[in-house]
């Protein structure tokens, strides 16, 4: 399965570059499934979808935006085209030798 | 890159050939001025969520009153230094194109009636903004003020990455 380092994609410059230390989130998109690197898991809630503005046009990996309980917007990952980047760049994958023993065994 | 763009955004540009009321904002030492009928309110600064792959001067998106509208930081669309935010930095909604965008400047000024008489045309050297992006110079007040052409401001480019992202998909 690819390893998807999302912050290389969305250029974050202080997140989690080492998947050991990070968590990895298996997403799918039907058939195909990949793990996004990310730093931290927040919850679960149900959001209303809505675009970035017309002004903003499209964001590639991102499909929309929610208003959260605080007011804040909460960017809405697109899932497949995610995992079709991640499946078409295959620099992206992590080694296996970068891998525990115990991710090894868990993939 | 940018003079493809030009032709792309003639049709949205405003006419020149009329005064009228302008709404006057900051950016560094200098005054600018924008048509009042683009203008569709002044906020302060609210929370920004930063959005990856987009433009350094696009700063994210704001909730506005349940709306998702982008932001665009004027300062930085014009290659200035940044500045930290004070209590006078606000966000000008302006409806550019057909499109709600959010304008952060310096601070807001006044609103004042320049009329054509006292619209000269642009210099096209001396002036830190690129003259396409001006409608002309204003002159009210003994004050002299860039008149920006927000359409061409806020589109010009996005109009450029729009194609050239589909180009790629395509390729």
């Amino acid at each position: 399965m690819p390893v998807f380092r999302l912050h290389r994609l969305f250029k974050v410059s202080d997140a989690i570059e080492d998947p050991t230390n990070g968590l990895l989130m298996i997403v799918g998109d039907g058939r195909r499934r990949c793990a996004l690197l990310v730093d931290e898991l927040l919850g679960q809630q149900q959001v209303v979808a809505k675009n970035l503005g017309e002004g903003m046009g499209k964001v590639q990996g991102v499909s929309g935006g929610a208003i959260l309980g605080d007011g804040c917007i909460g960017l809405i990952l697109d899932t497949p085209e995610l995992v079709a980047l991640a499946r078409q760049n295959g620099t992206v994958s992590i080694r296996k030798e970068d891998l525990l023993p115990q991710q090894i065994a868990a993939a | 890159m940018n003079n493809v763009t030009t032709t792309n955004t003639a049709q949205t540009g405003a006419a020149t050939s009329h005064g009228g009321k302008f709404l006057s904002f900051f950016l560094k030492d200098e005054e600018y001025g924008i048509e009042i009928l683009k203008v569709q309110e002044i906020i302060g600064m609210l929370p920004i969520t930063r959005v990856p792959r987009t433009p350094e001067y696009v700063r994210g998106v704001i909730n506005l009153r349940g709306k998702i509208i982008p932001v665009t930081d004027l300062r930085s669309r014009f290659e200035m230094e940044e500045q930290e935010v004070t209590t006078e930095t606000c966000t000008i909604v302006v409806q550019a194109g057909g499109l709600e965008i959010g304008v952060i400047v310096d601070k807001v000024s006044e609103v004042m009636d320049i009329p054509i008489s006292e619209i000269e045309d642009v210099p096209s050297f001396g002036t830190d903004v690129n003259a396409d992006f001006l409608l002309g110079i204003g002159n009210a007040n003994g004050r002299v003020r860039l008149l920006l052409d927000i359409d061409k401001v806020l589109l010009t480019r996005e109009i450029v990455e729009i194609h050239s992202s589909n180009a790629g998909i395509d390729a």
